[in-house]
């Protein structure tokens, strides 16, 4: 798993600059990151990984380093 | 942009939507819609993919999308918002997830779908009383799951059969409500598999009824109905030839050489080619060669014995050493269409570089690959060729071209071109707007571009309740000449206010330029309101790209201008004092009443 890729899926999603994004971010301080991109961002990250996530470890992920941690555990 | 054609890359598309969204609305010649999206299960992501093709399609489209789920309730109780909104189109995106009594084990299959087809019915009757719309209808896929496992599909009382039942119902009402357009979904759904089609979790998490790549793919097939309805569909197919309609190089291989025909596995996939295209030309497309070749060798590959496309399909064949897209260009003028009306086919991925470099976003250059097993899916699955109804006029439509082209030649032989325009010994019909004429009127409105005055689009419903009003003035042509019929090829339309009338609509076919036929269905206009105590006509040039052409036709009517607004002109006529010019070169089939 390659973090950068995963930065440039939500740099793509939310249609931001390189570096405007850490993975502290949250859906609360980008305003591009609704309830609709964040479907897209999920959708995104089974696509390009190949996986699906259970339903309980969506939920759960909020700030970029939740996404980060939940398809590092996908992947391994 | 080549992102948005067909074979799709949902998930690059997902992943650029907001990028490319933000490139094209840097485009600025577009036409804008009203679409209302009706949804029985989430919708957002639906508008959002939907606008990037339409965006690309040069629509810009303005949303209107109702509470979650509220199809049904927002139509039922004339939802004031909507009402505001006025839609031009209406999508109504709903599933199997709608339909209450698609699980009501205690009806038969056939009640079942009844339920749930008067309510859909109902739906549409309301808002094409309320508006003036067309409505796009989903139509529906089989269900995932079958609790009587194969036994569904032939089942007395079945969700299967239900389904079946409802769609069948669904396609009798699109055949005989010419506003009423049905969504494919039912289609898409096989082609993709179910269960590409469906996202379970994206159901409990967002109410989608869709996975993302069926949303995309929807979408594809969305816009090229709306497409459609607005008149962007394509109308000319240009061909190469080498490795695009047989095996090999016909200057090399010679006509025995090239793979055409039964005999092997490759010769027998170009004939199925073949085979496609001919279908596509018997319903109106207009088939042309572009290739580079010797025009003799280009040729005598239709020679072939096996060959299903003969040298006469083809409207115009060019077959030459220059560029391709000066010869593409060549073709749409020779056939007096615009270069957005052709779609370009080609094995040879640097032709198509340069033709969908040089005419961007206008000629269509669908990427059909090299590899003839796969031309014909790629060049269907692009549906550039959607219509929305057919026409007797689609299928005369090769005929009426080749009959221009005679008409081309025989123009050479005369020095006055009036002697030209008297030989061809034109007859026109000219009469009032009438039913028999109303799926060819309202297509003419959509898909006229250059003679066209107001370029004002109108539905069957706007050209119905002409024909019913007093106080219009309507009048369609037909002209004959010589070499054959040309087809109902020109519309007028006047709106009477006291002793005037305002010409809201004037029209006419590019096929009969320059045969002034313009001039004959003015003065039966003009005639026609004289009779009426008429004694002014108003007039009205509205600019836009594509209607140079008729920039001065009233002023040469004798029309003087007396207002401009924003480059629109208006015009008037005193009719009381105007000798109406008669046109001497067209005589009249019979005198309208």
């Amino acid at each position: 798993m390659n973090v950068s890729s995963i930065i440039e899926i939500f740099n793509d999603i939310l249609d931001l600059e390189e570096g405007q994004l850490t993975p502290e971010s949250s859906p609360e301080d980008i305003d591009e990151w609704d309830s609709m991109a964040n479907v897209n961002i999920i959708v995104a990250l089974e696509e390009e990984f190949k996986i699906k996530f259970k339903l309980e470890d969506i939920q759960d992920a909020k700030v970029v380093n939740d996404f980060i941690n939940l398809v590092g555990n996908y992947t391994e | 942009m080549e992102l948005l054609d067909y074979p799709l890359d949902s998930y690059k598309i997902l992943r650029k939507k907001r990028s490319l969204k933000r490139k094209l609305l840097a485009n600025e010649s577009f036409i804008t819609k009203r679409i209302a999206i009706l949804g029985g299960t989430s919708t957002g992501e639906i508008k959002e993919q939907l606008e990037i093709f339409l965006l690309n399609s040069n629509i810009r489209p303005d949303f209107y999308e109702c509470e979650y789920g509220q199809f049904y309730e927002t139509v039922m109780f004339e939802d004031e918002s909507l009402k505001n909104f006025n839609p031009e189109i209406i999508y109504i995106h709903i599933s199997n997830e709608n339909l209450k009594s698609l699980n009501d084990a205690s009806q038969i299959s056939e009640d079942r779908a009844k339920d749930e087809f008067i309510k859909l019915e109902f739906i549409w009757q309301k808002l094409s009383q309320s508006f003036d719309c067309e409505i796009i209808q989903d139509n529906f896929e089989p269900p995932s799951f079958k609790n009587l496992g194969n036994f569904d599909v032939s089942s007395k009382s079945s969700i299967t059969r239900t389904v079946n039942i409802l769609n069948e119902m669904l396609y009798k009402q699109a055949i005989e409500k010419n506003y009423l357009h049905i969504c494919d979904r039912n289609y898409l759904s096989s082609k993709l598999g179910l269960a590409n089609w469906k996202d379970y979790s994206l159901w409990l998490l967002a109410k989608y009824s869709l996975s993302y790549q069926a949303i995309t793919n929807i979408c594809y097939t969305l816009n090229k109905i709306i497409q459609s309805i607005s008149g962007f569909s394509k109308k000319c197919l240009v061909l190469d030839l080498d490795n695009t309609l047989w095996g090999g190089v016909i200057g090399d291989d010679g006509v025995d050489g090239i793979l055409l025909g039964k005999e092997s596995a490759i010769g027998e996939a170009f004939l199925d080619f073949h085979s496609y295209i001919k279908e596509l030309k018997n319903r109106g497309v207009i088939l042309a060669v572009c290739s580079k070749n010797d025009f003799d060798n280009a040729k005598s590959g239709f020679d072939h014995p096996d060959s299903i496309l003969k040298f006469s399909d083809f409207t115009v064949f060019k077959a030459n050493w220059d560029i391709k897209t000066k010869n593409i260009y060549d073709i749409a003028q020779e056939i007096n269409i615009g270069l957005d009306s052709m779609v370009f086919i080609d094995d040879n991925p640097v032709e198509r570089d340069i033709v969908r470099k040089e005419f961007s976003g206008v000629v269509s250059v669908p990427d059909i690959g090299d590899d003839i097993t796969r031309y014909r899916e790629i060049l269907d699955g692009s549906e550039l060729f959607n219509m929305t109804s057919l026409s007797e006029e689609d299928k005369k439509r090769n005929d009426f071209y080749k009959n221009d082209k005679k008409r081309e030649k025989a123009v050479f032989n005369f020095t006055d071109y009036n002697d030209y325009l008297k030989s061809l010994k034109m007859i026109a019909e000219i009469g009032r707007f009438n039913k028999a004429y109303l799926t060819r009127i309202t297509q003419l409105t959509n898909k006229t571009n250059q003679f066209n005055l107001t370029t004002k689009r109108m539905t069957e419903k706007d050209i119905e309740s002409i024909m019913d009003d007093d106080l219009s003035i309507s009048l369609y042509a037909k002209l004959d000449d010589k070499f054959g019929e040309n087809g109902l090829v020109s519309v007028i339309q006047g709106n009477i206010k006291g002793s005037s009338v305002s010409i809201d609509l004037w029209l006419m076919s590019c096929r009969v330029f320059k045969r002034t036929l313009e001039y004959t269905i003015f003065y039966e206009f003009a005639k026609l309101a004289r009779s009426k105590n008429i004694n002014t006509i108003i007039g009205k040039y509205m600019p836009t790209k594509k209607n140079k052409i008729v920039s001065d036709i009233y002023k040469e009517l004798g029309f003087s201008m007396v207002d401009e607004n924003n480059g629109n002109l208006t015009y008037e006529l005193n009719l009381s004092e105007y000798d109406i010019p008669k046109n001497k070169n067209i005589t009249l089939k019979k005198e309208q009443k």
